[in-house]
């Protein structure tokens, strides 16, 4: 159970630090001091070395005066709910009152980017990250741009359309390799016409083709947050895993994060059903030559398998229109922007009529002149 | 102007290979006599020039006569005279069209003696060897005697008759070699391969012969081959579902056709294990002249005499046909059955103009393609407007360059075959074909169409 929150502290003014996606650095808003990651985690270690020493000095303290108050970074609440946990913050030293799963999140009091560190230790602890590359002006600026080109998007949609909410994500995703061993036949004709006198004669050749082969796959993602619409998140791949850093907390600060409610085991079977056609997609790409293949029976066994814990990077974009909810979710990564826009009818019914006419205006031409 | 004849063949005959003799006209040499030796009187000269250009002009061969002191300083074949004559045309570049079509008596007044050569595919045609040696035999002791006069009338005479022979039979008289030996011979020649391949051994030599005589003669009198090619199993010489693709193979391949560009022509395909026909035509002057309903027409001709085996008979009706086809074309009125006919549009048809359609049938045709466009355009539009989904491969995730196959095999099993009968309905209905066939009207790499089937 997570007991701690950490707000990662300028060691310059002791303000709040973010992590900037543009600069790929913990940046301070206040004095304007800016760290990497490792100098960032140095300090920390080093403050943690000290704090520890501290509490031993206190807890001998104590023993010999007990009415000594507690420290500020211990778990405060109790549980709050079935789901929720209340933390204190270290900067303002209000009430955080968040989901269970809540890894990183902000203050909504002083507005400070906290750390939920529980959520990020022994087995919750991330095996890699993909830090942010793109900002939040970014995101907005993608969304204008998927507006566009959008024949059958409501004038109204674009033109009184506010973003209702804006954050960048850390998302759980499960990363799983093997190699898949695929065991593939098909029926497969081919077939050749001729005529005989008043008869049209056809020989149709059949054939028996077995595939056999291992298709190794590597880092399959698939989303361990049953919070994230599962469509959203397979529609923004892929990420550039060249990319990948070992995790640190010190990417967090800035943005929010889950830790995975959906676990791996739970996971798999989302990517081995996608290893598995597109295995079956690779043996069927080597039985050309002919004019029909059907495969007759397929058998798949994942060997070497492994599963790696990763953050990946998403802007959600939340917009509401006509009473309804408009998501959009943009890679954090690469820029790739998703989401459902509403359908104007009469927009589309007067593309239809206006397409139509002048399809029908050519062909009528075409066949006057003929 | 006798002179000036002399002094202009002389000249050219020394300027070698530089002079060309006909540069005043596209088609024929400006004169058809030289009197190099000075033996002609002026008045003799003029009636034998112009009587030769005419004949030249009116059957398309040149007609020569040469005098010379010596044919040894004109020709590099001092020992053999006929050689010398023929020589004599093409070193001059003598004789009518660009074929150098020709025939050329060669006089040489030292020794009193006298040859005939040709050239060209239809000069040495006319002009073969068989005939050629009466000719020898009728004129020498003319020459013999110093009577030029008499031999030169003698040879225009004789020219003459050869040429009616030819007009009025179709063939050339007492020709005895293949048309194609005859166009060999010389440079220019608008058809270079033989006109009939008989490899399924049908013909006779002597039928083959007389069909390969009469089929060069159509094609060079109307510029447009006419072939005949028979095999066993069309399948050996160009693996194919039909038939008419091994035709049209072979003819697109085999360097058939007339002339180097258009390479017009016809050919007609029998192979014989199957009794499969095909026809293939070039488009151009090949569709202008014979049109669908010319092409079943003349398979009616061809087809009954092959369904009792009679293979000569057979093809002296198509080559007959041909000619009767093409010769409608030269007059302008290809034979055709209906407005519309599939006559190639380059070509002047008068009756082609399609049937125009009514407002109704304009609506009728266009709406409903209007509308399918469309709907399919705004559903493509449409789900631009959804991006959301779940996938369902991981194709961006295999490691392509550690792909391994273990086992990649191909088992036949077995084969299956079905028949299923050709309406007769659409043969009928696009031409009334009795033989049950197929028509091509194109196919990749080839500049032609036409129709097969069964005899």
């Amino acid at each position: 159970m997570p007991t701690q929150v950490t707000n990662y502290q300028c060691p310059s003014c002791g303000g709040p630090l973010r992590f900037s996606s543009e600069k790929q650095l913990l940046v301070c808003d206040y004095c304007g001091s800016e760290f990497t990651t490792k100098q960032v985690e140095d300090f920390y270690a080093a403050k943690d070395a000290a704090a520890s020493q501290a509490l031993d000095d206190l807890e001998h303290k104590l023993e010999e005066s007990p009415e000594e108050i507690r420290t500020e970074w211990e778990y405060t609440g109790s549980e709050w709910s079935e789901n929720m946990r209340a933390y204190s913050c270290p900067s303002c030293g209000a009430q955080i009152i968040c989901d269970e799963n809540t890894a990183a999140t902000s203050c909504p009091y002083c507005g400070n980017p906290s750390i939920v560190a529980g959520n990020f230790s022994g087995g919750l602890k991330p095996d890699y990250c993909i830090p942010f590359k793109l900002d939040k002006d970014a995101a907005v600026s993608a969304l204008r741009n998927y507006y566009k080109g959008k024949a059958f998007l409501p004038r109204a949609f674009t033109e009184n359309n506010h973003i209702e909410e804006i954050k960048g994500v850390y998302v759980p995703f499960w990363l799983y390799d093997g190699d898949m061993a695929a065991d593939v036949s098909y029926y497969a004709t081919r077939s050749r016409t001729w005529t005989e006198g008043d008869y049209r004669v056809t020989r149709t050749d059949h054939y028996k083709l077995v595939r056999r082969g291992d298709v190794p796959f590597s880092r399959i993602p698939v989303d361990g947050s049953s919070k994230m619409p599962d469509e959203y998140m397979d529609a923004i791949e892929p990420f550039d895993y060249r990319e990948l850093v070992p995790f640190s907390t010190a990417y967090m600060p800035g943005y929010l994060a889950d830790k995975y409610d959906v676990d791996s085991k739970e996971s798999r079977p989302r990517a081995v059903g996608r290893a598995e056609r597109s295995s079956l997609n690779a043996m069927t790409a080597t039985t050309g030559g002919y004019e029909s293949v059907s495969v007759a029976s397929s058998r798949f066994r994942l060997n070497n398998g492994s599963v790696r814990y990763a953050f990946l990077p998403v802007w959600l974009l939340s917009t509401k229109w006509n009473g309804k909810n408009y998501l959009f979710a943009m890679n954090g990564q690469t820029g790739k922007l998703i989401g459902d826009l509403p359908v104007s009818k009469g927009k589309f019914f007067g593309t239809f009529i206006g397409i139509a006419a002048a399809v029908f205006a050519v062909c009528f031409a075409a066949l006057s002149f003929m | 102007m006798k002179k000036l004849a002399c002094l202009f063949f002389t000249l050219a005959l020394f300027l070698i290979p530089f002079s060309v003799l006909n540069a005043e006209s596209d088609t024929m040499t400006q004169y058809c006599v030289y009197d190099v030796s000075d033996v002609m009187d002026g008045l003799s000269w003029d009636h034998f020039d112009d009587a030769a250009m005419e004949m030249s002009k009116e059957y398309r061969c040149g007609v020569y006569v040469v005098l010379v002191p010596g044919f040894e300083d004109y020709t590099h074949f001092d020992d053999d005279m006929v050689k010398a004559a023929s020589d004599i045309i093409v070193r001059n570049t003598l004789g009518y069209g660009d074929g150098r079509d020709a025939v050329l008596l060669l006089i040489d007044t030292v020794t009193g003696k006298c040859s005939v050569g040709s050239s060209g595919s239809r000069g040495t045609y006319i002009f073969n060897d068989a005939a050629l040696a009466e000719f020898d035999s009728s004129i020498a002791a003319s020459v013999a005697f110093g009577d030029y006069d008499s031999a030169i009338s003698t040879f225009l005479g004789e020219c003459g008759k050869l040429f009616a022979y030819e007009k009025e039979n179709g063939t050339a008289y007492l020709y005895t070699g293949t048309a194609s030996d005859a166009g060999s011979q010389k440079s220019g020649d608008e058809m270079v391969t033989d006109c009939v391949y008989d490899f399924a051994g049908l013909l006779t030599d002597a039928e083959r012969e007389k069909l390969e005589n009469k089929a060069r003669y159509l094609s060079e009198l109307y510029k447009f081959g006419v072939y005949i090619y028979v095999v066993n199993d069309y399948q050996e010489v160009y693996p194919s579902s039909d038939v008419y693709f091994a035709c049209e193979h072979v003819y697109e391949t085999d360097g058939f056709g007339y002339g180097s560009e258009n390479r017009d022509g016809i050919m007609l395909f029998l192979s014989m294990d199957e009794r499969d026909f095909a026809t293939y035509r070039t488009i151009g002057k090949g569709f202008y002249a014979f049109t669908d309903y010319g092409l079943y027409e003349l398979e009616e001709y061809f087809l009954g005499p092959f369904r009792n085996n009679d293979w000569y008979g057979g093809f002296q009706n198509y080559l007959s046909y041909c000619d009767y086809l093409l010769d409608l074309a030269e007059k302008g009125t290809p034979l055709d059955y209906e407005p519309g006919g599939n006559s190639d549009p380059t070509y002047p048809s008068g009756n082609n103009e399609p049937e125009k359609m009514s407002l109704e049938e304009k609506c009728i045709v266009a709406a409903p393609g209007s509308l399918i466009i469309s709907l399919i355009t705004c559903l493509i539009l449409r789900g631009k407007m959804k991006t959301a989904g779940i996938k369902t491969e991981a194709n961006d995730y295999i490691v392509r360059n550690r792909i391994r196959m273990h086992d990649t095999r191909d088992i036949f099993t077995h084969s299956t075959t079905s028949r299923t009968r050709i309406h007769t309905e659409s043969s009928s209905s696009s031409g009334g074909s009795s033989s049950g066939g197929h028509s091509f009207s194109s196919y990749s790499g080839s500049h032609g169409g036409g129709h097969s089937g069964k005899f």
